[in-house]
């Protein structure tokens, strides 16, 4: 008696178990055909900016280069356009250099490794003296 | 169930980078004002930022990178766009803080009121894919 009714039970079970599985079956379907529509409708442009922000969070940043930017580039460049100025130099050749030197100054105003290397440049090119 | 494993193992990475990045500017500001280079000490925090400047990666309750300059006065809108500027001109930088979530860059003094704040998404040049 006990384990016919056992029996029967299991047998209940087991069909429960198998309907669940098989809508569990379902959704997992579903949810792959979803995904994969969903990604189909990136396009390829978008697809490699994609890669591009993944790539850009395991990116190393000079944090001590940022900080020196932050403190001392505005007084650096103030110093470069001044002394750089191409209407200080009569010197044809040497007023081009300065326009071309200061131009790379203006698109780097904000990069302070930049500019100390443009002031060695400066030096060199225009032969200018900095305190 | 691997794929699930893989995102869960990705936000612990994302939120130890995210922790890192503070860590590595607050060490770079504090060695810069210690060693003179810095006039004020600047630190970062993260705060849940501006729901307007929200993008895909944001997030939630965490998407503001506050950079408070601790200058002891108010300081001026001038002094606080060029610090902004200098962050924002740094495109990887830009990159990297979208990629890990924060979608509001701030600027604040520690006295007075004034502070200002930019969408981050809006300097990452990604061509529109995050709007």
């Amino acid at each position: 008696m006990i384990s016919e009714f056992i029996h029967n039970h299991s047998i209940i079970l087991l069909k429960i178990c198998s309907i669940l599985a098989f809508i569990e079956l379902v959704i997992i379907l579903a949810l792959i055909r979803y995904t994969l529509k969903n990604r189909n409708k990136l396009s390829d442009e978008e697809l490699s900016q994609l890669e591009k922000l993944k790539d850009a969070k395991r990116a190393d940043i000079d944090m001590n280069g940022l900080l020196d930017s932050i403190n001392n580039s505005k007084a650096i460049h103030r110093e470069l356009i001044t002394k750089c100025h191409p209407d200080r130099f009569i010197d044809q050749g040497l007023r081009e250099k300065a326009n071309a030197i200061i131009q790379e100054i203006n698109q780097n105003k904000n990069n302070y490794s930049v500019l100390v290397q443009l002031k060695s440049k400066a030096e060199q090119e225009l032969n200018i003296q900095f305190n | 169930m691997w794929n699930k494993i893989m995102v869960v193992a990705e936000w612990f990475g994302e939120m130890a980078e995210r922790y890192k990045s503070i860590r590595d500017f607050n060490k770079a500001a504090k060695y810069s004002f210690v060693s003179g280079n810095a006039p004020t000490l600047l630190e970062v925090k993260i705060t849940k930022g501006d729901s307007n400047f929200k993008h895909a990666f944001s997030k939630w309750m965490g998407g503001g990178f506050r950079i408070k300059a601790l200058a002891g006065r108010p300081m001026s809108n001038i002094e606080l766009r060029e610090i902004g500027g200098i962050v924002l001109d740094n495109e990887e930088l830009v990159r990297k803080l979208v990629s890990l979530g924060w979608d509001t860059l701030e600027i604040h003094s520690n006295e007075g009121t004034q502070g200002l704040k930019w969408p981050l998404k809006d300097y990452a040049r990604l061509g529109g894919f995050l709007k």
